[in-house]
């Protein structure tokens, strides 16, 4: 699928950073306000898929050389990482833990295993999503 | 509490991710496929035994108590399913190389494999119906991957409605599952069950109820529900054919037998009456089916309806003997209905046909393989010492001891319909002249014999040795009887 | 006795190394020793001071099945014939079967049916009975099916498999509503709780079920299609299965459960009027047959009848008779079978119309079957034990009692006469038999071989039976008091030692057999001028075609049936699908009352809210109505869109959120594979089809809606999701309490639904890849 839509490049090169920072946004304030892992990887993938759109799907896998499925598969290994933990520390199953500390220069973080299997779901959708595109794109 | 319980999920899953990782290099991912699936094997073991000694394994995840959190719970009837499921997957991964092409195993069959087990072990071991929801939804994504691996036309065009036929029911079950949570507030089983209980299933519960035994109709495969069932399973390779076989209409008969014993127990004339009904014509209708055909896969497909049948009318009667009976049967169902498939599979391969009338003479090359048919046949049907018999002697003694006569012939008539079908492919196929016209005795059945023979070790164990599984079977079915005990262990607080 | 028992299935297993040396020596030499020893071990208890002995090994005592052996009478009689008759066919088989056929597999086959067969007649528990008699069944199916390679032997080992394993199924049901009935698996501890059976309302049925059984094992009309197929089964198996033992399973099940049984009218009238009917139906039938071993298989189906009509009359005198035939039975039909094997293995050719004139050629195999054919006639000689047992017949047919029904007295008016008939009949066909093979007419040319006489092997087995039958002819009190008896008595408990004569004086029992010799002689001699009644009789008729159609349509109709339903069409299985649910819902929810509908506690309506479902049903709408597939994705974002609207409305910022990117993604999906996409088509289907599938659709819809309702207005419960805003930052350390659902509390749930994600990445990924490297092959 070739195409050569100037414009279209044109604005993706910029929306593409917008939709990228909105995407970490929401990643991150997804505990407490909304967002999370789920929607802030989708966001991250159609970033992907409006690349995709704009230029052919050659290029962006040259820019971006990872293979998604062992991305889909990793976000998986980091959720179920996070669960295992707790079987090491002899919880539940999947019991969260967080604690929160204060920095000189971000004022006061929150550090939770949450963060860590948000990250898991995120990085597991963006696999799939991209995984499926290129599948289904390079069968055109 | 105990993390125990998590274990034969999360084992296959790691295995899975594993595999994906490992695609390309089948040899090393043929043994670690073993290798984890006997360690699941013997974790599973493991907690039967602990199950059976000192009660439930109950995991509250993520720390959050029942009936808030999802709760797991390693009951008698869940783990002893478990471990048919993971004897079964054991048969199976010995089998798979000999059967799959490289080019299918390099492309996942071994992940989907362990993402199957998985869900399917989740589905048994949950005690929270949105997370069965969730377990049906990674089975059943599994199974769309495994049947139509290898991408030919006729799987595509099978597959296709296999895929819309269960996304319709799983969508019916997420649904369902809302009506419920809008009038029970909860989905904790054990709570769900307590508040029907409360209100004596009055009002709209019943309906609600019925919904979700089409629900789970649909994936067991009954009677009218199973019209994606049988041309779908033969498509797919062989193996996938007996873990499918073995495994998802078991699925969605455990989930009737779960709900049906726990939750809706209040209107049992209604209900469960229909069941019966339902039986009996899944016993006939499944059985017309397997009679039609000569295609030696179909016949065995077929097969999967009438004893979904047996299992649904000790349901249905829902007395002691008529549930241990249902049990029994399931067990024994899963076992005998994969070694089926695995042994046409094999069949198929060396005549080179699954066509009945194109074969002849397979005796004279394969006499192994012919008796392990012929002993398969009379296990399936029932006929002592082996496994179906006591499973359908408990079933039988339910019903009369309830008086319903007429699904007790209509079994008996379906058990020889069930015989005939499947000693139609040993008389036709393995009888007779030597067929010039196939290419006999070339081809090797090295490496199918061993699986086999095992699972149909358990056929003849589970028949002959009765006395040692028997009473575990009767607690079980003692245990389901009394509804209160299971919410108890999972309420307890 | 356990050992007994199992001890030929044991040597079975030792069979297969055996039969690798049988060009040395035949295998059939070492198998002998087994059931000889059975009969040694078993002789011993025969005597006038016999009393039953039992012996209990558990199997599976949770469920009542054990191995519980139960030796008496009746037990020991088919015990001796079981093990005795078993001795003379392996030796017999030594000479029949050559060492280039499969012997293994035959010895094997026959040690399995000969514990099968023990362990019948020995279980006291209903339950091992049944596991051992449908391994008869088994072991017969495959002895008949031993030369498979014949399209008739595949034929008859199925047929007789079908009708006895289906008398199988049903004799367990009856098994199993007696155990319910009485509460015990012990045969004799039913017989003494018989009163609670007699009184049951299940008496009728679990009667019916198990004489269903019987009959289907014995033979009886009109089950007894499956024994003259049988008959391609290698001869030695006839003489044994099909005529001595197996065959008889269905006495020995009447027998047992007469004490049961024999107060209930019915029984006798069942039991009597199949049993007098097969009587009639086999000899008549038998003498038609050209075939030597049908012939004997009709004579076989003619004598159970016999036998199991004197079961059914239960008096002293009948039981005593039915025992007493049930050996004679053995003796000379067990030798007839190997005469007619003999002839066959010496000339080529069972067809009685090539044979005749052999007597110069066999003069030994010739006496052998003189003294067998006469014994079966039961021409009056004091040599030939069949007389006995005959007049032993005619006698009980004269003395039954009379009953409370008039079935029963019809019955008991007819009997006699009925016997009669079957009994000239009988004679018939024996005279012919004999006559037919070794007088008359030599025709040399049309024999396959030169006939001579068999060698002494072959011919030591029927001399030992024939021998058999004279004994006990000269002196029918030899087994009279130490054996017959009490057989008789485990049968009738009222039975009394009595001595047997040959002389009674001129009693109606006499005349009856000289009738039967008279008329036998002239319809023997003028049977060509009455051969043509059977063309009316059964004419162009039988059960066989029963049988036949039966088969055929299932067959067919099974197909057809299935055919119907199972079209492939994906509508048509969804309709069936959508419209039973659909059904038995609407049914239940009206049934249960479960339709309510309370407006309280509900919110107003606004404008905005009415308006956005609007978009999203006309979209819906028109999503199925577009003709263009590019439009239909479009109107299909739509729908989603207006969803997301609808959580923005409801203050539901995480769904709204991710429901507009998965949408946009879809859609994007869509467009992506937009080339591949089927081009959308008018549909052609009738106006009928349409409408079906419509209300179909819309009823499920409102169905559906309803119970949504329903479901709304009966919330009487606290929801659980209380629990969650109040924990959600307390334990679960967030204030957004989706997210904090999502990943913490059903954190398990996240887990596995991203795994479903991977999976159908992985599974699209596979079967495209997977697809395109097929093309490129």
């Amino acid at each position: 699928m070739k195409i050569n839509d100037v414009i279209l490049q044109a604005i993706t090169k910029i929306v593409v950073f917008i939709i990228l920072t909105l995407a970490v946004y929401l990643f991150f304030s997804g505990h407490h306000t909304p967002g999370g892992g789920f929607v802030g990887g989708l966001v991250l993938a159609s970033a992907f898929v409006l690349l995709c759109l704009a230029y052919d799907v050659e290029t962006v896998q040259k820019g971006i050389p990872f293979d998604f499925k062992y991305v889909a598969a990793l976000g998986a290994l980091i959720m179920l990482i996070v669960g295992l933990g707790s079987i090491v520390f002899d919880v539940p199953f999947l019991s969260q833990s967080f604690t929160s500390m204060e920095s000189s220069l971000f004022g006061k973080i929150e550090i939770s295993t949450v963060t860590l299997f948000e990250a898991g779901v995120a990085l597991s959708v963006v696999g799939v999503v991209v995984t499926i595109i290129l599948s289904i794109s390079k069968d055109v | 509490m105990s993390n125990l319980v998590i274990l034969p999920i999360i084992i296959p899953l790691i295995a899975g991710i594993i595999a994906v990782f490992l695609n390309k290099k089948v040899v090393i991912t043929r043994g670690l496929t073993k290798i984890f699936i006997i360690a699941n094997l013997a974790i599973v073991s493991y907690m039967t035994w602990i199950v059976f000694n000192s009660g439930s394994i109950i995991l509250e995840t993520g720390s959050w108590v029942a009936p808030y959190g999802i709760i797991l719970v390693a009951d008698p009837l869940s783990i002893v399913l478990v471990l048919t499921t993971n004897i079964v997957a054991a048969a199976c991964a010995f089998y798979a190389p000999y059967s799959l092409s490289l080019k299918k195993e390099q492309h996942y069959f071994y992940a989907f494999y362990f993402f199957l087990i998985s869900g399917v072990s989740g589905a048994f071991l949950t005690g929270d119906l949105f997370n069965l929801f969730v377990f049906f939804e990674v089975l059943l994504m599994a199974s769309y991957a495994l049947i139509v691996l290898g991408g030919d036309k006729v799987q595509l065009r099978e597959s296709i409605k296999y895929v819309l036929i269960n996304l319709f029911s799983s969508i019916l079950f997420v649904t369902v599952v809302a009506f419920l949570y809008g009038v029970v507030g909860t989905v904790n089983m054990a709570q769900i069950a307590e508040r029907v209980q409360e209100v004596e299933q009055k009002g709209v519960l019943t309906a609600i109820g019925i919904l979700l035994f089409f629900v789970f109709g649909t994936k067991a495969a009954l009677f009218p529900l199973y019209y994606w069932m049988p041309k779908s399973y033969i498509v797919p390779n062989p193996v996938i054919s007996a873990l499918f076989g073995a495994l998802l209409t078991k699925v969605g008969i455990y989930s009737i037998l779960r709900v049906f014993t726990l939750i809706f127990i209040h209107e049992i004339n209604l209900t469960h009456e229909m069941f019966i009904w339902i039986a009996g014509l899944s016993m006939v209708f499944g059985i017309i089916g397997a009679l039609s055909t000569n295609n030696i896969k179909l016949i065995v497909a077929y097969n999967v309806i009438p004893a979904i049948g047996f299992i649904i009318m000790g349901i249905g009667i829902f007395n002691q003997d008529a549930i241990s009976g249902s049990v029994y049967y399931l067990i024994h169902d899963m076992i005998i209905k994969s070694a089926l498939f695995l042994i046409v599979g094999v069949i198929a391969y060396v005549a080179g046909t699954s066509d009945l009338r194109k074969m002849s003479g397979l005796m004279h090359h394969y006499p192994l393989l012919g008796w392990l048919l012929f002993v398969s046949a009379f296990v399936l049907a029932g006929i002592p010492p082996f496994s179906g018999f006591i499973g359908k002697l408990l079933l039988l003694k339910g019903a009369l001891t309830d008086e319903k006569i007429a699904i007790v012939i209509i079994a008996l008539l379906t058990s020889l319909l069930i015989l005939y079908s499947i000693m139609k492919i040993f008389i036709r196929g393995f009888w007779g002249e030597k067929n010039t016209t196939m290419e006999l005795g070339k081809r090797s059945m090295k490496g199918f014999i061993g699986p086999i023979v095992f699972l149909l070790t358990f056929s003849v164990v589970l028949g002959i040795g009765a006395e040692y599984i028997y009473p575990s079977i009767d607690t079980i079915s003692a245990y389901l009887l009394d509804p209160e005990q299971y919410i108890d262990s999972v309420l307890k607080e | 006795m356990i050992f007994a028992v199992l001890i030929p299935l044991l040597f079975a297993c030792f069979v297969p190394i055996i039969s690798k040396i049988k060009h040395k020596v035949h295998t059939g030499f070492f198998v002998f020793v087994i059931p000889f020893m059975i009969f040694l071990y078993f002789i011993r208890f025969v005597g006038t001071g016999f009393s039953p002995i039992r012996d209990t090994y558990n199997w599976i005592p949770s469920l009542g099945i054990n191995f519980d052996f139960y030796l008496d009478g009746l037990s020991l009689l088919f015990v001796l014939l079981i093990s005795g008759i078993g001795t003379l066919v392996v030796l017999y088989s030594v000479y029949y079967l050559d060492t280039s056929e499969r012997l293994g597999q035959f010895y094997v086959y026959l040690l399995m049916f000969m514990t099968a067969m023990l362990g019948v007649v020995l279980s006291d528990n209903v339950f091992v009975l049944y596991v051992f008699w449908e391994l008869t069944s088994i072991s017969s199916f495959l002895l008949i099916g031993y030369w498979h390679f014949n399209e008739r032997s595949r034929y008859g080992a199925l047929k007789s498999m079908l009708i006895t394993i289906f008398g199988g199924l049903s004799m367990f049901a009856g098994f199993i509503l007696l155990t319910v009935i009485t509460g015990t698996t012990s045969i004799q501890g039913m017989i003494e709780q018989k009163d609670i059976i007699l009184d049951s309302t299940y008496l009728p049925l679990a009667l019916g079920f198990i004489l269903l059984g019987a009959f289907t094992k014995s033979a009886q009309f009109p089950f007894h299609i499956w024994l003259p197929d049988a008959m391609e089964a290698p001869t030695p198996v006839s003489a044994y299965l099909h005529s001595a033992t197996m065959v008889k399973a269905g006495l020995f099940l009447v027998a047992r459960f007469s004490p049961v049984f024999s107060g209930y009218e019915w029984f006798f009238i069942v039991v009597s009027s199949f049993g007098i009917v097969t009587l009639c139906w086999g000899s008549y039938m038998a003498v038609r047959q050209t075939d030597l071993k049908a012939i004997l298989a009709f004579s076989t189906i003619s004598q159970l009848g016999m036998i199991m009509a004197m079961l059914g009359f239960g008096t002293k005198v009948a039981v005593f008779a039915a025992v007493f035939h049930i050996l004679n039975h053995a003796t000379f039909k067990g030798s007839l079978f190997m005469v007619a094997g003999i002839i066959d293995h010496e000339t080529g050719t069972r067809d009685i119309r090539k044979l005749g004139g052999l007597i110069s050629f066999m003069p030994i195999t010739a006496t052998l079957a003189l003294l067998g054919t006469f014994s079966m006639a039961g021409v009056p000689l004091p040599f030939l034990n069949g007389f006995y047992s005959k007049e032993l017949f005619f006698e009980s047919t004269l003395n039954l009692n009379e009953g409370m029904n008039g079935v029963t007295n019809f019955l008991v008016q007819i009997v006699p006469y009925l016997a009669v008939f079957g009994s000239i009949f009988t004679f018939v066909y024996s005279v012919y038999f004999f006559f037919g093979v070794f007088t008359g007419k030599k025709n040399l040319d049309k024999l396959p071989k030169k006939p001579h006489e068999a060698p002494v092997g072959m011919l030591l087995s029927p001399i030992v039976l024939v021998l058999g039958v004279i004994t006990i002819g000269l002196f029918p009190n030899l087994v009279n008091g130490s054996f017959l008896a009490h057989a008789a008595q485990s049968v009738n408990h009222a039975f009394e030692y009595k001595n047997i004569q040959f002389w009674h004086g001129f009693t109606t029992p006499l005349l009856m057999s000289l009738i039967v010799v008279g008329i036998g002689v002239i319809l023997y001699l003028t049977r060509t001028k009455w051969d043509a009644v059977y063309r009316l009789l059964p004419g162009n008729w039988s059960f066989n075609k029963v049988y036949n159609v039966i088969l055929q349509t299932i067959d067919t109709y099974s197909n057809k049936v299935t055919n119907a339903y199972m079209n492939g069409s994906v509508r048509t299985y969804m309709a069936i699908i959508l419209g039973t649910t659909f059904i038995v819902t609407l049914v239940f929810l009206l049934v249960t009352d479960g339709v309510t509908i309370n407006y309280d506690n509900l919110a107003d309506i606004t404008i905005l809210e009415i308006s956005v479902v609007l978009i999203i049903t006309i979209a819906a709408l028109g999503t199925i109505f577009s003709n263009n597939k590019l439009a239909a994705i479009l109107i299909l974002g739509v729908v989603g869109y207006g969803v997301a609207i609808l959580f923005v409305i409801y203050r539901a910022p995480d769904l709204a959120l991710t429901q507009l990117v998965i949408e946009t993604v879809t859609v994007a999906l869509f467009l992506l594979c937009f080339y591949h996409l089927p081009q959308l088509r008018k549909r052609t289907e009738s106006i009928r089809t349409k409408s079906i599938n419509a209300s179909v659709a819309i009823g499920f819809g409102a169905l559906m809606s309803l119970i949504a309702i329903s479901a709304h207005s009966s919330n009487w419960f606290d929801t659980i999701s209380d629990y969650f805003l109040e924990t959600a930052l307390s334990i679960g350390g967030g204030t957004n309490v989706v997210n904090v659902i999502l990943v913490d509390m059903r954190g398990l749930d996240t887990l596995f639904e991203i795994t479903v994600l991977g999976i159908a990445a992985l599974a699209i990924y596979s079967l495209i890849k997977l697809k395109k490297n097929e093309e490129a092959d």
